[in-house]
């Protein structure tokens, strides 16, 4: 039981230290890669994955 | 203070003194081992009871059991326990019957010329070695105190003996029946036993099946222990101390933790900026100013308010995008309705909103965002937030941390719901858990109650 209290401890710790230090997020998102450095000047050529899912 | 009757006084060697007779019922040959304080013995080949105190070796009663039970350490076999050399003179059975159920047990008479008698009980694998005490128990509540422990009262029955073999220190009959009740306070067992002749106490202690048969050698296979007996030592007495601490230290640690790493984020304002949205910019996406996000690999907040809402709505489609090329892309509503029904007033939704993007690392980045809106003209502030601590994971690893207790806490109850499930008391067990062992605390004394 001792075993085990430590393991399972250490575990949620260390899982609660990196999610802390890293900033982990539950929210969904998605990432891109390639986005084109002209879409500064041009902002309507990139469409959002959530454009057209929600309040189309 | 301790049972004088319990002290062990200097050992001494005890050589074998046999006397060997006939049974007058079947002639077949007696061994008594117990010398002039044996008064009764059993033949095993007719079930005859011979009493030693006459001449003429008179058959007290006789056994009709059907089964012959075999003892598990064969009488005769002498052993070693708690120290001192003791032979098996005696074996008998005593049953009790519950609710219309028999509930047998064995019991192993063992003799010391010098220590006297002392007995070996066996009931579903679980051994106590036992002796009787002259000293008086005071009652407390009901239990009993004795030699500075509190004994819990377990049950209360009405024994009969079914079977018996070998030689006992009064005259045994069949079908012998005494009223007893049974203390606990684990590793101890307190038994009285009454018949209408006299009152007799015996302290027993649990003691481990390996230790009995290497000290009597015995070379049967060793019976499989069922159950919890009711004097067992639970496995997490004088334990349970050091794992809630244990389990507090883990609490302490992961508000250490999250202190250190809420102290030491961030927590910067990266970029801010006010909006609005017209319904003529329907469909037109902007991009912000570029802003740096620094440090190690974390969060980025995006903290969205708007003026206030009526009854409308202002969804933004975002996306953070980094200038080698990595876009985070992401949907929030902003939402506020209110109204009256029914005479009374609602309201739902807010005016600002929070979203997360995890594990961002370092560079420099922009939001492009895409309005939209129910409302002709909305005004919004946003604002992006490096590194922000969070109190969620925190909350999480408590809620994760809150198993530990409770399966400590069930485990210990299980232990003990077994224990007390063939007691008087089922069901009783918060109640009943017995006094923790004197080892829980360390510094304490050990346990006064060793059987010698």
């Amino acid at each position: 039981m001792k075993t085990f209290i430590i393991v399972y401890g250490a575990t949620v710790l260390l899982l609660m230290g990196i999610a802390e230090y890293r900033g982990w997020s539950l929210m969904s998102y998605e990432e891109q890669r390639g986005v084109p450095k002209t879409l500064r000047e041009n902002p309507g050529s990139y469409r959002s994955s959530y454009a057209r899912t929600l309040h189309k | 203070m301790a049972d004088p009757s319990l002290t062990a006084p200097p050992p001494a060697p005890a050589s074998p003194q046999v006397k060997t007779l006939r049974c007058s019922g079947c002639g077949n040959p007696l061994t008594v081992r117990g010398m002039e304080r044996t008064e009764s013995v059993a033949c095993e080949a007719c079930g005859s009871i011979i009493d030693l105190t006459d001449e003429n070796l008179r058959i007290l009663s006789t056994f009709q059991s059907k089964i012959k039970h075999k003892p598990l350490i064969p009488l005769g076999s002498r052993g070693k326990v708690r120290g001192d050399l003791f032979e098996v003179i005696g074996y008998l059975r005593r049953a009790v019957t519950v609710e219309g159920e028999d509930f047998e047990w064995s019991e192993y008479l063992l003799f010391n010329p010098y220590k006297g008698f002392r007995w070996l009980s066996e009931y579903n694998g679980h051994w106590n070695f036992i002796k009787t005490t002259p000293n008086i128990p005071k009652r407390k509540g009901d239990g009993v105190k004795y030699l500075d422990k509190t004994f819990l009262h377990f049950q209360s029955a009405e024994s009969r003996v079914t079977y018996v073999m070998g030689e006992f220190y009064w005259k045994v009959q069949a079908g012998e029946t005494c009223k007893f009740t049974d203390y606990i306070a684990p590793p101890l067992i307190l038994s009285k036993e009454q018949t209408a002749q006299e009152t007799d106490w015996s302290i027993g202690e649990y003691i481990e099946p390996e230790t009995l048969w290497s000290a009597f050698r015995v070379t049967s296979p060793m019976p499989a222990r069922i159950g919890v007996a009711p004097n067992q030592l639970s496995p997490y007495a004088g334990r349970t101390a050091s794992l809630w601490k244990l389990i507090g230290y883990l609490f302490l640690a992961a508000l250490f933790i999250h202190l250190v790493l809420f102290f030491f984020s961030q927590n910067k304002l990266v970029f801010e900026n006010r909006f609005t949205f017209q319904q003529k910019d329907k469909g037109k996406a902007i991009v912000t100013d570029i802003f740096e996000v620094s440090g190690n690999a974390s969060n980025v907040v995006i903290k969205s308010a708007v003026a206030p809402l009526d009854n409308s709505w202002l969804f933004l489609n975002m996306a953070l995008i980094s200038e080698d090329g990595r876009a985070y892309d992401f949907g929030r509503e902003i939402s506020y309705y209110h109204g009256t029904e029914d005479g009374s007033a609602w309201a739902e939704g807010s005016f600002s909103d929070e979203a997360t993007l995890p594990s961002i690392p370092s560079g420099r980045y922009y939001l492009r965002i895409e309005p939209e809106s129910s409302a002709p003209m909305v005004n919004y502030h946003i604002r992006v937030y490096r590194d922000v601590p969070r109190w969620s994971f925190f909350f999480l690893a408590l809620g994760a941390l809150c198993i530990l207790p409770i399966l400590l806490i069930w485990r210990v109850a299980r232990f003990e719901g077994k224990r007390w499930s063939e007691s008087d008391h089922p069901g009783t067990v918060w109640m009943r858990i017995p006094d923790s062992t004197p080892e829980e605390e360390e510094g304490k004394e050990k346990p006064k109650g060793k059987v010698s």
